[in-house]
Protein backbone atom coordinates (compact mmCIF):
# COMPACT_ATOMS: atom_id res chain seq x y z
CA UNK A 1 0.00 0.00 0.00
CA UNK A 2 2.74 2.38 1.04
CA UNK A 3 4.97 1.48 -1.87
CA UNK A 4 2.08 2.04 -4.33
CA UNK A 5 1.38 5.46 -2.87
CA UNK A 6 5.04 6.38 -3.08
CA UNK A 7 5.23 5.25 -6.68
CA UNK A 8 2.16 7.31 -7.60
CA UNK A 9 3.50 10.46 -5.98
CA UNK A 10 6.85 10.03 -7.71
CA UNK A 11 5.11 9.68 -11.08
CA UNK A 12 2.73 12.60 -10.52
CA UNK A 13 5.33 14.88 -8.92
CA UNK A 14 7.20 16.32 -11.94
CA UNK A 15 4.07 16.58 -14.11
CA UNK A 16 2.16 18.30 -11.29
CA UNK A 17 5.02 20.77 -10.70
CA UNK A 18 5.17 21.83 -14.34
CA UNK A 19 1.40 22.29 -14.59
CA UNK A 20 1.00 23.98 -11.20
CA UNK A 21 3.85 26.42 -11.86
CA UNK A 22 2.05 27.65 -14.97
CA UNK A 23 -1.28 27.84 -13.11
CA UNK A 24 0.19 29.61 -10.08
CA UNK A 25 1.85 32.22 -12.28
CA UNK A 26 -1.32 32.68 -14.35
CA UNK A 27 -3.57 33.12 -11.33
CA UNK A 28 -1.07 35.38 -9.54
CA UNK A 29 -0.62 37.50 -12.67
CA UNK A 30 -4.40 37.93 -13.08
CA UNK A 31 -4.94 38.80 -9.41
CA UNK A 32 -2.13 41.35 -9.51
CA UNK A 33 -3.37 42.77 -12.81
CA UNK A 34 -6.90 43.25 -11.43
CA UNK A 35 -5.56 44.95 -8.28
CA UNK A 36 -3.21 47.11 -10.36
CA UNK A 37 -6.02 48.06 -12.78
CA UNK A 38 -8.28 49.06 -9.86
CA UNK A 39 -5.50 51.14 -8.32
CA UNK A 40 -4.71 52.77 -11.67
CA UNK A 41 -8.37 53.65 -12.29
CA UNK A 42 -8.71 55.23 -8.85
CA UNK A 43 -5.41 57.10 -9.20
CA UNK A 44 -6.40 58.33 -12.67
CA UNK A 45 -9.74 59.55 -11.32
CA UNK A 46 -7.98 61.57 -8.61
CA UNK A 47 -5.37 62.96 -10.99
CA UNK A 48 -7.96 64.04 -13.54
CA UNK A 49 -10.52 65.23 -10.98
CA UNK A 50 -8.18 67.15 -8.65
CA UNK A 51 -5.13 67.75 -10.83
CA UNK A 52 -6.62 71.06 -11.96
CA UNK A 53 -6.02 70.25 -15.61
CA UNK A 54 -2.33 70.10 -14.90
CA UNK A 55 -0.09 69.26 -17.88
CA UNK A 56 1.65 66.75 -15.60
CA UNK A 57 -1.46 64.58 -15.05
CA UNK A 58 -1.53 62.66 -18.36
CA UNK A 59 2.27 62.14 -18.64
CA UNK A 60 2.33 60.91 -15.02
CA UNK A 61 -0.41 58.38 -15.69
CA UNK A 62 1.23 57.24 -18.94
CA UNK A 63 4.56 56.83 -17.12
CA UNK A 64 2.80 54.81 -14.41
CA UNK A 65 1.26 52.44 -17.00
CA UNK A 66 4.52 52.02 -18.96
CA UNK A 67 6.72 51.38 -15.91
CA UNK A 68 4.15 48.98 -14.45
CA UNK A 69 3.92 47.07 -17.76
CA UNK A 70 7.72 46.79 -17.99
CA UNK A 71 7.96 45.49 -14.42
CA UNK A 72 5.13 43.01 -14.99
CA UNK A 73 6.80 41.77 -18.18
CA UNK A 74 10.08 41.33 -16.33
CA UNK A 75 8.27 39.39 -13.59
CA UNK A 76 6.71 36.88 -15.98
CA UNK A 77 9.59 36.81 -18.47
CA UNK A 78 10.99 33.63 -16.94
CA UNK A 79 7.77 31.77 -17.64
CA UNK A 80 7.21 32.91 -21.22
CA UNK A 81 8.22 30.24 -23.73
CA UNK A 82 10.81 31.48 -26.19
CA UNK B 1 -10.86 75.61 -8.83
CA UNK B 2 -12.98 72.52 -8.14
CA UNK B 3 -12.56 72.58 -4.36
CA UNK B 4 -13.58 76.12 -3.59
CA UNK B 5 -15.17 79.14 -5.18
CA UNK B 6 -13.39 82.44 -5.28
CA UNK B 7 -15.32 85.27 -3.67
CA UNK B 8 -16.01 88.55 -5.39
CA UNK B 9 -12.81 90.56 -5.60
CA UNK B 10 -10.71 87.55 -4.63
CA UNK B 11 -7.87 86.42 -6.85
CA UNK B 12 -5.28 83.69 -6.62
CA UNK B 13 -1.77 84.97 -5.91
CA UNK B 14 0.12 81.74 -5.61
CA UNK B 15 -0.37 77.97 -5.67
CA UNK B 16 2.27 76.04 -3.82
CA UNK B 17 3.38 72.49 -3.10
CA UNK B 18 5.97 71.17 -0.71
CA UNK B 19 9.61 71.57 -1.66
CA UNK B 20 10.89 68.94 -4.11
CA UNK B 21 13.49 67.77 -1.60
CA UNK B 22 10.76 66.83 0.88
CA UNK B 23 9.24 64.67 -1.85
CA UNK B 24 12.68 63.20 -2.64
CA UNK B 25 13.15 62.24 1.04
CA UNK B 26 9.75 60.53 1.01
CA UNK B 27 10.78 58.52 -2.08
CA UNK B 28 14.18 57.47 -0.74
CA UNK B 29 12.92 54.51 1.40
CA UNK B 30 11.27 52.97 -1.67
CA UNK B 31 14.54 53.15 -3.63
CA UNK B 32 16.43 51.52 -0.75
CA UNK B 33 13.86 48.75 -0.30
CA UNK B 34 13.88 48.12 -4.08
CA UNK B 35 17.66 47.77 -4.01
CA UNK B 36 17.77 45.13 -1.23
CA UNK B 37 16.83 42.00 -3.30
CA UNK B 38 19.51 42.82 -5.88
CA UNK B 39 22.08 42.11 -3.16
CA UNK B 40 21.08 38.45 -3.00
CA UNK B 41 23.16 37.27 -6.03
CA UNK B 42 26.20 39.12 -4.69
CA UNK B 43 25.67 37.50 -1.30
CA UNK B 44 25.41 34.10 -2.98
CA UNK B 45 28.74 34.54 -4.75
CA UNK B 46 30.26 35.75 -1.48
CA UNK B 47 29.20 32.53 0.22
CA UNK B 48 30.65 30.42 -2.61
CA UNK B 49 34.18 30.41 -1.30
CA UNK B 50 33.11 29.68 2.25
CA UNK B 51 30.58 26.97 1.62
CA UNK B 52 29.59 25.27 -1.65
CA UNK B 53 26.43 23.98 0.08
CA UNK B 54 25.39 27.54 0.91
CA UNK B 55 26.03 28.51 -2.68
CA UNK B 56 23.71 25.77 -3.90
CA UNK B 57 20.99 27.01 -1.56
CA UNK B 58 21.49 30.65 -2.49
CA UNK B 59 21.71 29.82 -6.19
CA UNK B 60 17.94 30.25 -6.27
CA UNK B 61 18.47 34.00 -5.79
CA UNK B 62 19.74 34.72 -9.26
CA UNK B 63 18.23 36.35 -12.32
CA UNK B 64 18.36 32.99 -14.12
CA UNK B 65 15.72 31.58 -11.77
CA UNK B 66 12.25 32.48 -13.13
CA UNK B 67 10.72 32.33 -9.65
CA UNK B 68 13.24 34.84 -8.34
CA UNK B 69 12.51 37.10 -11.32
CA UNK B 70 8.80 36.76 -10.59
CA UNK B 71 9.39 37.75 -6.97
CA UNK B 72 11.68 40.62 -7.99
CA UNK B 73 9.28 41.94 -10.63
CA UNK B 74 6.31 41.81 -8.24
CA UNK B 75 8.38 43.36 -5.45
CA UNK B 76 9.36 46.27 -7.69
CA UNK B 77 5.81 46.60 -9.04
CA UNK B 78 4.38 46.94 -5.53
CA UNK B 79 7.08 49.46 -4.62
CA UNK B 80 6.44 51.38 -7.83
CA UNK B 81 2.72 51.60 -6.99
CA UNK B 82 3.54 52.83 -3.47
CA UNK B 83 6.04 55.38 -4.85
CA UNK B 84 3.53 56.56 -7.45
CA UNK B 85 1.00 56.91 -4.65
CA UNK B 86 3.47 59.12 -2.78
CA UNK B 87 3.88 61.23 -5.91
CA UNK B 88 0.10 61.48 -6.31
CA UNK B 89 -0.25 62.69 -2.72
CA UNK B 90 2.63 65.13 -3.15
CA UNK B 91 1.02 66.54 -6.28
CA UNK B 92 -2.56 66.73 -5.01
CA UNK B 93 -1.62 68.32 -1.67
CA UNK B 94 -1.12 72.02 -2.04
CA UNK B 95 -1.79 75.46 -0.69
CA UNK B 96 -3.52 78.20 -2.60
CA UNK B 97 -2.83 81.79 -1.56
CA UNK B 98 -5.40 84.39 -2.50
CA UNK B 99 -5.57 88.04 -1.51
CA UNK B 100 -8.11 87.06 1.20
CA UNK B 101 -7.19 83.62 2.51
CA UNK B 102 -4.91 80.61 2.46
CA UNK B 103 -6.59 77.41 1.28
CA UNK B 104 -5.06 74.17 2.47
CA UNK B 105 -5.93 71.23 0.21
CA UNK B 106 -4.88 67.97 1.78
CA UNK B 107 -5.29 64.54 0.23
CA UNK B 108 -5.03 62.08 3.14
CA UNK B 109 -5.60 59.13 0.84
CA UNK B 110 -7.85 58.13 -2.02
CA UNK B 111 -11.41 59.39 -1.47
CA UNK B 112 -10.24 61.30 1.61
CA UNK B 113 -9.68 64.94 0.75
CA UNK B 114 -9.75 67.84 3.17
CA UNK B 115 -10.04 71.48 2.12
CA UNK B 116 -9.77 74.22 4.73
CA UNK B 117 -9.49 78.00 4.53
CA UNK B 118 -7.65 80.41 6.76
CA UNK B 119 -8.73 84.02 6.36
CA UNK B 120 -5.87 86.49 6.29
CA UNK B 121 -7.87 89.13 8.15
CA UNK B 122 -7.46 86.98 11.30
CA UNK B 123 -3.67 86.82 11.03
CA UNK B 124 -1.66 88.45 13.77
CA UNK B 125 1.78 87.00 13.23
CA UNK B 126 3.61 84.83 10.74
CA UNK B 127 6.77 83.01 11.77
CA UNK B 128 9.17 80.84 9.81
CA UNK B 129 11.31 77.95 10.94
CA UNK B 130 14.21 76.72 8.82
CA UNK B 131 15.78 73.85 10.69
CA UNK B 132 18.59 71.58 9.50
CA UNK B 133 21.40 71.46 6.94
CA UNK B 134 19.33 70.57 3.89
CA UNK B 135 16.53 72.97 4.78
CA UNK B 136 19.07 75.78 5.10
CA UNK B 137 20.94 74.93 1.90
CA UNK B 138 17.84 74.27 -0.21
CA UNK B 139 15.68 77.01 1.30
CA UNK B 140 12.64 75.22 2.65
CA UNK B 141 11.00 75.24 6.04
CA UNK B 142 7.87 75.65 8.10
CA UNK B 143 5.55 78.64 8.29
CA UNK B 144 3.27 79.21 11.28
CA UNK B 145 0.41 81.62 10.88
CA UNK B 146 -0.95 82.74 14.25
CA UNK B 147 -4.26 84.31 15.11
CA UNK B 148 -4.89 86.85 17.85
CA UNK B 149 -5.46 85.58 21.39
CA UNK B 150 -4.19 82.66 23.40
CA UNK B 151 -6.23 80.10 21.47
CA UNK B 152 -3.75 78.24 19.27
CA UNK B 153 -6.32 75.74 18.06
CA UNK B 154 -6.96 77.66 14.86
CA UNK B 155 -3.33 78.49 14.09
CA UNK B 156 -2.15 77.33 10.73
CA UNK B 157 1.07 75.50 9.91
CA UNK B 158 2.65 74.69 6.57
CA UNK B 159 5.62 72.33 6.70
CA UNK B 160 8.18 71.86 3.92
CA UNK B 161 7.30 74.98 1.95
CA UNK B 162 9.90 76.40 -0.44
CA UNK B 163 11.38 79.80 0.36
CA UNK B 164 9.44 80.39 3.61
CA UNK B 165 10.90 83.87 4.17
CA UNK B 166 9.58 85.18 0.86
CA UNK B 167 6.24 83.53 1.57
CA UNK B 168 6.04 85.12 5.02
CA UNK B 169 6.70 88.54 3.48
CA UNK B 170 4.02 87.87 0.86
CA UNK B 171 1.44 86.89 3.51
CA UNK B 172 2.29 89.88 5.70
CA UNK B 173 1.99 92.20 2.70
CA UNK B 174 -1.47 90.85 1.90
CA UNK B 175 -2.50 91.06 5.57
CA UNK B 176 -1.33 94.68 5.74
CA UNK B 177 -3.27 95.43 2.54
CA UNK B 178 -6.43 93.88 4.04
CA UNK B 179 -6.10 95.87 7.27
CA UNK B 180 -5.59 99.07 5.30
CA UNK B 181 -8.71 98.46 3.23
CA UNK B 182 -10.78 97.23 6.22
CA UNK B 183 -9.61 99.28 9.23
CA UNK B 184 -10.82 97.93 12.58
CA UNK B 185 -11.72 94.50 11.18
CA UNK B 186 -10.00 91.32 12.28
CA UNK B 187 -7.59 91.66 15.23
Amino acid sequence: MDSAATATSVQIGPAFSAASAYQVVSVAAWVIFILWALYTLIAAYHWLRYGHRSPIAIPALVAHVIVSALLALYAISGFIAT
Amino acid sequence: MEEFELEEGENVILSLRKHWFVFFIELLPFALIAWVPTLFPALASGFAAASPEALAALGAFSGANPWFRLFLGMWWLVLWILAFNTFTQYFLNHWVFTNKRIVNIHQHGFFDRHVSSFFLIRVQDVSTDVNGLFATLLHYGTIRVQTAGADTEHDFEMAGVPDPTRLRDLIMKEVAGLHDSHPGVGV
